[in-house]
């Protein structure tokens, strides 16, 4: 175990200088030239000659590169071109309405997927099953801005019992942050939970039909325990699964965070490309490689701690 | 355990290499409705021309965001615009680029699959760190990146969404390609002296083909709804060219007067992919019924 | 050999297992089909019964039948069901469920795969001690310490500790021995246990499996398709073919004086199998009888060699040719 999780964490560095070294080429070669954005149209040509400089951008490509990861790892990715607001605490600010939304989110997610995936999996051609494996299908089918724009035409606009955009004012009580949550996190949460719940019933109905499924019943444990005994098989890729939707969520839902003006990592993502605002693109960019990273490499370990094979390998 | 959770194969390696049982089976309800429901679509975009009541750009500034009416079956946008009309020329861009992503990567999967698994080692090698470079972050983060490059436009849609197809052609390829490279067949090509790459075409390839076009029909709908939502966060077509995606956001800010402009082309969007899907688990179940039409979606 | 010199059904001796026209039904009530079609047999304490046939005969969802554990979509009914002298209202799975376990355990074909791979051994073993007999932990710990003994698994603390893939399969087989006769049932049915397993593992499991039984007295219900294996083992032969037993007899007199045609040419192939001098197999001719759509009469009678007219006529009881012996053909004895 020892050994896997050290392997694993080589490879998340490793991982994680690529992307740095990604992001940094992406930037580099994105059109548009810095010191011409910095100091607006009508800066002269001297003018951007001396900018540049100071920019630092006629070194040498590895040479920038070295200047400009030494900065990222002490936290310093410039300021805005846009509010002229430093990257670092803009981009903090952001990420906490994205975890704020994504807990909410991934809890709802949790509670409507696992049970419709285990009662489809105990059921299977049951009418329940067919429901729930229409529901899955659907959840996975209709395009994430299409779900938002539906859920303010119903809840927003018709019948007015929610904000259709914004996250509220700071400083506001839970409950009236929460009340801006709720359309977001339902969005996000319906294929959240579709996924899931297609997998509890694949991974969890292929587990009740093991040969051990049907030696623990002629033993007489209860059905609860035969249940439980098979989920602890079926949990161990469904993690997996789950480890990859909430690593994409919090790398940033940009649609579904566009959709309701939300002022979390997507939304600033958007918005930094289309006003081509690179050291912002920089910083959400990096944080969304680093977040996704992690918590596959989280995933990974959780994995390896669920699965007897891996953990005994040590002994 | 693999060794990376995000390099889950949406298609197991099966020991056995697969067959294309096509043939003379009756078409199941999936298939009929499914691809029918395409059938319609196509046709709908290519004859948009023809049957649409109006110009997809036609200005009427008197009649905006109007409920549907005789002159406009499906009523107007915010500019006065025929929706239905949009919405016809609008399929075009979602189709060509949704398809055209996935060719794209189903060509470039063969072209790194193939010789990943046929020759194995060094080339499987660096293959497989390239594509675990690919999906390391969401799929996502590849089309921004794309757009950062080359700019907005259906053309880097294309190229964003088959980037991040890629990977999943490749390693079925790839798997198919390792199988066949130690069958019968091809060890007696190789003794008779055959050239790699004509053995990679005229023995390996044929072994791809059905499980590509099961993956195809799988990647489909998926491709549009990556099109439709690129074009929605307005990283796609230029307006005032329509697209589906790009109709739902200039519909948003003017959802308290009408419902119509977003309602409609939402509709289309998801009737669309339900097709897809429904084709796509009609042909797994045809080309490749051993295994449950579920087990492949991930 | 112990079948040679003792009666098959001594009389006084405990009844163990005693079913009476036990059907398995695939889909439907109505329409569905027979998979099972009226078994009666009858296990005491201390004796073997084995119900032999060729796959798809029905004789391992006999097996299933008897702990309510048949496949969904199946039925099952029966005349009369009594499991250690205590008879059952119906074949349902609340009646099975409470025997499960207790009074009646199964062991698999394939040990391999009939553990939980997530679990310890000891897990396992303290789940089905703690529900079946209500011990404590540290108590059910050291009686499955005890049974892993019994069975002959040496330095048994650091297996319970292990899990299932850590071991051979002829180990896991004696801890699965080991589980299913934790609760010291009445009958246990064993489908193909040694099937899965090397030559000299499969003497040594037997032999574990006759030892047990002499100490706990259970009656076994053996079912298999190796014919070698039963003449070791079973004080009867049941022998099935298509869902129905077609002759039942003490084990010596099935292998010495064979009665219907169907165990006769059962009996040959083994034979030829035997004597390597033998050039032609003679395997039955024809294949198995599909069950869904069967003749009327006997169900043999479309690859047997005494086929007469009569035999298409009506199906063939079970009646008695000597002590202990019956047969269902009409042809016997003719």
């Amino acid at each position: 175990m020892w050994r896997f999780a050290l392997v694993r964490s080589g490879q998340l560095l490793l991982t994680l200088l690529l992307a740095s070294i990604a992001v940094f080429l992406v930037i580099q070669h994105a059109p548009g030239d810095p010191a011409q954005v910095q100091l607006g149209l009508t800066a002269t040509p001297a003018q951007i000659a001396v900018e540049r400089q100071k920019l630092g951008l006629d070194a040498s490509i590895l040479h920038r590169y070295l200047i400009w990861a030494t900065q990222v790892l002490h936290l310093n990715l410039g300021k805005s071109f846009t509010t002229g607001l430093p990257v670092t605490s803009t981009v903090v600010t952001a990420f906490g309405y994205t975890l704020r939304l994504d807990v909410v989110a991934i809890v709802l997610g949790l509670v409507l997927g696992l049970p419709l995936g285990l009662v489809a999996a105990l059921r299977r051609g049951s009418w329940a099953d067919t429901a729930i494996s229409a529901f899955a299908a659907l959840g996975l089918s209709v395009p994430v801005f299409a779900l938002g724009t539906l859920l303010v035409l119903v809840f927003a606009v018709h019948f007015r019992v929610m904000p259709a955009a914004g996250a509220g004012v700071p400083g506001q009580s839970l409950l009236s942050a929460l009340h801006f949550l709720w359309l977001p996190a339902v969005t996000l949460a319906i294929p959240f939970a579709a996924v899931l719940a297609r997998y509890v019933r694949i991974e969890l109905g292929e587990a009740m039909g093991e040969p051990y499924v049907l030696t623990a019943r002629s033993l007489g444990l209860p059905r609860r325990t035969v249940i439980a005994n098979a989920w602890r098989n079926a949990v161990i890729p469904t993690i997996t699964v789950m480890g990859i939707q909430v690593g994409r969520l919090l790398a940033g839902a940009l649609i579904t965070e566009t959709v309701f003006s939300y002022p979390g990592i997507g939304y600033l993502t958007v918005q930094s490309i289309q006003s081509l605002d690179y050291p912002v693109v920089e910083g959400v960019l990096l944080l969304g490689a680093a977040v996704f990273l992690l918590v596959m490499f989280v995933v990974d370990l959780v994995v390896g701690l669920a699965n007897p094979r891996l953990r005994v390998q040590v002994r | 355990m693999t060794a990376s959770p995000v390099t889950a194969a949406p298609v197991a390696v099966r020991a056995t290499l697969p067959r294309v049982r096509a043939g003379v089976r009756r078409l199941s309800w999936r298939e009929l409705v499914g691809g029918g429901g395409l059938v319609a679509f196509v046709l709908a975009a290519v004859l948009a021309g023809v049957v649409s009541p109006w110009s997809p750009d036609a200005l009427a500034i008197g009649s905006r965001l109007q409920g549907p009416s005789t002159a406009h079956l499906l009523g107007t946008d915010q500019l006065g615009r025929d929706l239905l009309s949009r919405i016809l020329y609008g399929l075009r861009p979602s189709l060509e680029s949704g398809f055209a992503a996935i060719a794209l990567a189903a060509v470039v999967g063969v072209l790194l699959g193939l010789p990943s698994g046929y020759f194995g080692s060094v080339i499987d090698s660096i293959v497989t760190r390239i594509l675990d470079l690919l999906v390391a972050w969401p799929a996502v983060f590849l089309a921004l990146a794309v757009v950062l490059l080359l700019g907005t436009g259906e053309l880097q849609v294309i190229i964003a969404i088959g980037l991040a197809e890629v990977p999943v052609f490749s390693r079925l390829v790839r798997s198919i390609a390792l199988l066949a490279a130690r069958s019968d067949h091809v060890v007696a090509a190789k003794a008779a002296g055959a050239s790699a790459p004509r053995i990679m075409v005229r023995h390996v390839l044929p072994f791809v083909v059905a499980p590509l076009v099961v993956q195809f029909a799988i990647a489909a709908p998926q491709a549009l709804v990556a099109e439709a939502s690129l074009n929605y966060l307005g990283l796609g077509t230029h307006p005032p060219a329509p697209s589906l995606g790009a109709m739902v956001s200039e519909g948003q800010a003017f959802l308290a007067y009408a419902a119509g402009p977003i309602v409609f082309p939402i509709a289309v969007i998801v009737v669309l992919v339900v097709c897809l899907t429904l084709l796509a688990d009609g042909l797994q179940d045809r080309l490749d019924p051993h295994r449950g039409a579920e087990r492949r979606r991930p | 050999m112990r079948a040679v010199t003792e009666p098959a059904t001594p009389v006084g001796a405990a009844t163990a297992l005693a079913v009476e026209r036990l059907r398995v039904t695939l889909g439907p009530r109505t329409g569905g089909h027979d998979l099972v079609r009226g078994v009666s047999l009858t296990v005491h304490r201390h004796r073997t019964v084995a119900l032999v046939g060729e796959s798809g005969s029905g004789k391992t969802l006999t097996g299933l039948a008897l702990l309510g554990l048949t496949p969904p979509g199946t039925s099952v009914a029966a005349g009369r069901l009594q499991i250690g002298g205590e008879e059952l209202a119906s074949c349902s799975d609340a009646d099975l469920a409470r025997f499960r376990g207790r009074r009646i355990a199964m062991v698999f074909q394939n040990p391999m795969v009939a553990m939980n791979p997530v679990l310890t051994i000891g897990q396992q073993f303290l789940q089905v001690l703690r529900h079946n007999l209500a011990l404590s932990r540290p108590a059910a710990r050291a009686r499955a310490r005890d049974l892993l003994g019994a069975v002959g698994v040496a330095d048994a603390p650091r297996r319970l500790d292990q899990y299932p893939f850590e071991m051979s399969g002829g180990m896991l087989q004696r801890i699965m021995l080991a589980l299913a006769l934790s609760a010291e049932p009445d009958v246990l049915v064993a489908d193909e246990p040694t099937t899965a397993l090397d030559t000299t593992l499969q003497a040594q499991v037997m032999a574990l499996l006759a030892e047990r039984q002499a100490q706990l007295g259970m009656g076994v219900l053996l079912v298999s398709h190796d014919l070698g294996l039963v003449a070791g083992m079973a004080d009867e032969v049941d022998v099935m073919y298509a869902g129905r037993i077609v002759e039942r007899a003490p084990t010596a007199d099935l292998f010495s004086a064979p009665a219907h045609p169907y165990t006769q040419a059962l009996l040959r192939t083994v034979r030829d199998i035997a004597s390597p001098t033998t050039t032609v197999l003679s395997a039955i001719p024809g294949a198995p009888p599909q069950l869904a759509t069967l003749p009327a009469g006997c169900s043999f009678a479309p690859r047997c060699p005494l086929a007469a007219p009569e035999c298409t006529v009506a199906l063939p009881e079970l009646r008695a040719v000597a002590a202990g012996h019956e047969v269902a053909c009409v042809r016997v004895g003719q």
